[in-house]
């Protein structure tokens, strides 16, 4: 049997932004580090929405690190899959056959279904992330016997799908990202589920948040929104109440956007809204440094690596309260506050922003969560015990 | 009511009370259920208006066009991702249609009529396409090259308030300073460029000088004047393209050199030449890189980059169009200093004849230039 941990996600790279995607690159370059064989198996996609393929199929090293890239099937988004979509959206039954149907047009790679059959021998594990997609589902039962799965689990209707459970009880083990991912998912493919929680690794790191202001030239207290923009994170929402906000107090505060996706920002709010795009890792961790406050509104996360890392910086967060693992990461830290509606939101934006002494302390508070919580050594620890605890069970 | 007084209403309302919470001890549920008490109570006020984008824009701008000043760099951006959307002309969009009975059969025509334009379409969507590429990736480098050269031009966290007065890395030698101020005639008024917390204008208002500061650090101006010193806030470049040729009589500068960009040094010297009158003064007071002692000293201040050599700083003055320029070391260590540093490196260093000169050579030089 071979010793190599390949990891799978469905996109790899530096270019890639995404949490899942974020936390396997974490993870890989960590265990690198630590002298673990590992590979990267992931297709030739960089684009989320498209999955077209942009990298070429082939080995490549990226950070020295092995990955070998597979091209996707080119996804045919007929009147049937999107009805099935639409089906599962509304929350209603969808036949396991229909389901079958529907995961072979959410990014499959036939080309990396087949290598991975021929080659299981090589390798101790293979390590699927995020559970959505064809390439994780059609890996996992390819490969079942040395399956684990980093599932980034949200609550959403996709989840109770068939498949998913057939899914997620056909690998040996699951690395969950928090407690109330693994609470979610016991609730909903059952309380024998084998794993534990890994979640990802922090360090400590410095930044100049002088330097972002001066960069991008953003001058007084602003709000850091980082990640992709998208309905599904919420960002339009945040966008909403933000422009209410401002008309409704005339405070002078700005809402700086960092990331990728395309937002409508409002003709006349636009001196309020900077949207500074795609930014590198030195000017994020500046950004963090620089803000007055984090807002993260999604309530469909399975970690949320940016609270915590801003929470490094001594940031405090506003997240939404519907979203029960960054609610978790709040509460148990006391490192932000938590709306669930305009009113709320207001009022917790109005007593951060008034109160830089309890923002201060919420900052303080984040940052020893983390340290406590998320050190690297723990993370790998828990991991080697899910290897250790799916190789038992076989 | 007026849109702008109903406005006005709103925010006061908005801005009224805050909580009064412990914040020593913060414990975030309880601020929580605070909020929630306040939202219940607040919500019938109307402070919680929340409309969605569209309308709450129309209400701004009254339907029309809303007059906004941007940052060029934050509509750059804007511009670019923009760009980044439209640039991709495809024929590919979806079709469909609304109609339950006749839709199939709409869609069905469209989609021919699609297929049947395609290559036509391809072929002039492809030179569009370039063009689009071409165009994007032409407003990409230039942002890359400006926020490439915004990154270059920052100097850093550590600003002479943080390491002088935080960090306590602050030397004015008071006597150096008092024997600068000396150079000017009685009665003259002495410019201090950079003049950081003050410490020459108080020097000076000792020797019955008369000096104003021009400073563009508004924590070291607030220090200054709260000594009852007087600065001018401003950036001493600016401060100096300000002025017409030939209006200054006297110019004190210290460290001059020593930190940012050397290429502003060039420019200082050359327009302070212009700047000066006829037998007008300009007094320099720098670190001597002779002394090794004194060098190591200099660089205890951590916003200082380098050392401008004496010969070179005359030269440069010289070159710039000042007729008389003089250097004289000054700051030489005291004999009870020396004694000192000679018992630290005892068993250290063997002392030769050049050795103590090498040590213990003046730390600093006044330069003394007139138009």
């Amino acid at each position: 049997m071979g010793d190599k941990v390949a990891f799978i996600p469905v996109r790899y790279g530096p270019q890639v932004v995404g949490g899942a995607e974020t936390l396997t690159r974490a993870m890989v370059e960590e265990l690198d580090a630590r002298g673990w064989p590992v590979e990267v198996i992931t297709t030739c996609a960089l684009d989320p929405y498209s999955w077209t393929n942009h990298f070429p199929p082939g080995v490549e090293k990226v950070h020295g690190i092995t990955v070998r890239r597979f091209p996707t099937e080119s996804r045919k988004y007929t009147r049937k899959v999107f009805r099935t979509e639409t089906r599962m959206l509304e929350g209603k039954r969808v036949s396991r056959r229909r389901q079958e149907f529907w995961i072979r047009s959410v990014v499959t790679s036939e080309a990396m279904r087949s290598w991975l059959g021929e080659h299981r021998d090589e390798y101790r594990a293979f390590v699927f992330a995020p559970y959505l997609f064809g390439t994780t589902y059609l890996g996992v039962l390819e490969v079942p016997e040395k399956s684990y799965i980093i599932p980034c689990l949200h609550d959403e209707p996709y989840a109770y799908q068939h498949i998913y459970r057939k899914l997620m009880r056909s690998a040996r083990g699951l690395m969950f990202n928090s407690v109330p991912e693994m609470e979610l998912a016991r609730r909903i493919f059952g309380d024998d589920l084998p794993g534990r929680v890994v979640g990802m690794g922090f360090a400590p790191y410095g930044a100049d948040g002088e330097r972002f202001r001066y960069k991008y030239s953003i001058e007084g207290d602003f709000i850091l929104y980082t990640g992709r923009r998208e309905i599904a994170k919420n960002t339009p929402l945040l966008l909403r109440y933000f422009c209410n906000y401002l008309e409704n107090t005339g405070r002078e505060v700005s809402l700086a956007l960092t990331g990728a996706g395309h937002i409508d920002i409002p003709f006349s709010f636009r001196n309020r809204v900077i949207d500074v795009g795609f930014v590198n890792q030195r000017d994020l961790r500046d950004a963090y440094a620089a803000a007055t406050l984090i807002c993260h509104p999604s309530t469909k996360e399975s970690f949320s690596i940016m609270i915590l890392e801003a929470w490094l910086a001594g940031l405090p967060c506003l997240v939404h309260g519907d979203c029960a693992v960054t609610r978790y990461h709040v509460e148990s830290s006391g490192g932000g506050l938590w709306f669930t509606d305009y009113p709320t939101f207001h009022e917790a934006l109005e007593f951060l922003l008034d109160n830089p002494a309890a923002r201060k302390r919420m900052g303080e508070r984040g940052r020893e969560y983390v340290l406590a919580n998320y050190s690297w050594d723990e993370v790998v620890r828990n991991f080697e015990a899910v290897l250790e605890e799916g190789e038992a069970r076989r | 009511m007026s849109e702008s007084e109903d406005r006005e209403g709103r925010i006061s309302a908005g801005a009224a009370e805050n909580l009064a919470l412990d914040l020593e001890e913060i414990d975030v549920g309880e601020i929580m259920r605070a909020i929630e008490e306040r939202v219940e109570r607040r919500r019938a006020e109307g402070v919680y208006r929340d409309l969605p984008l569209l309308e709450l824009e129309d209400e701004r701008t009254g339907g029309g066009e809303a007059e906004v000043s941007l940052d060029p760099l934050h509509e750059l951006i804007f511009l670019v991702q923009l760009a980044r959307q439209y640039a991709e002309v495809t024929s590919h969009y979806p079709i469909g249609s609304k109609r339950s009975v006749v839709g199939p059969l709409i869609v069905l025509a469209k989609k021919a009529m699609r297929r049947f334009m395609t290559p036509y379409m391809d072929a002039l969507f492809a030179k569009q396409r370039e063009f689009n590429a071409q165009c994007l990736r032409s407003m990409e480098t230039f942002l890359e090259m400006i926020k490439r050269e915004r990154e270059r031009s920052y100097h850093g966290g550590l600003d002479r308030y943080t390491a002088w007065v935080e960090l306590g890395f602050a030397e004015d030698d008071e006597e150096l300073l008092r024997e600068a101020a000396r150079r000017f005639p009685e009665g003259e008024v002495v410019v201090h460029l950079c003049s950081g917390t003050g410490g020459f204008l108080a020097a000076a208002r000792a020797e019955g000088r008369k000096a104003v500061g021009v400073e563009d650090d508004a924590r070291l101006v607030r220090m200054a004047q709260e000594r009852d010193l007087k600065v001018t806030a401003a950036r001493p470049m600016d401060f100096l393209d300000s002025l017409p040729p030939e209006s200054l009589r006297a110019v004190f500068l210290k460290e001059l050199g020593e930190r940012d960009d050397s290429r502003e040094l060039v420019w200082m010297v050359t327009a302070l030449a212009d700047r000066m009158e006829r037998e007008g003064r300009v007094v320099v007071l720098n670190h001597h890189p002779h002394s090794v002692l004194g060098v190591e000293e200099a660089f205890e201040d951590p916003t200082l980059l380098r050392l401008v050599h004496p010969d070179t700083m005359r030269a440069l003055f010289l070159h710039a169009g000042f007729r008389e320029v003089e250097v004289t070391p000054v700051g030489q260590y005291g004999e009870r200093e020396i004694e000192e540093w000679r018992k630290k490196l005892e068993g250290v260093l063997e002392e030769g004849d050049g050795m103590a000169e090498l040590l213990f050579g003046p730390r600093r030089y006044l330069l003394e230039a007139r138009r």
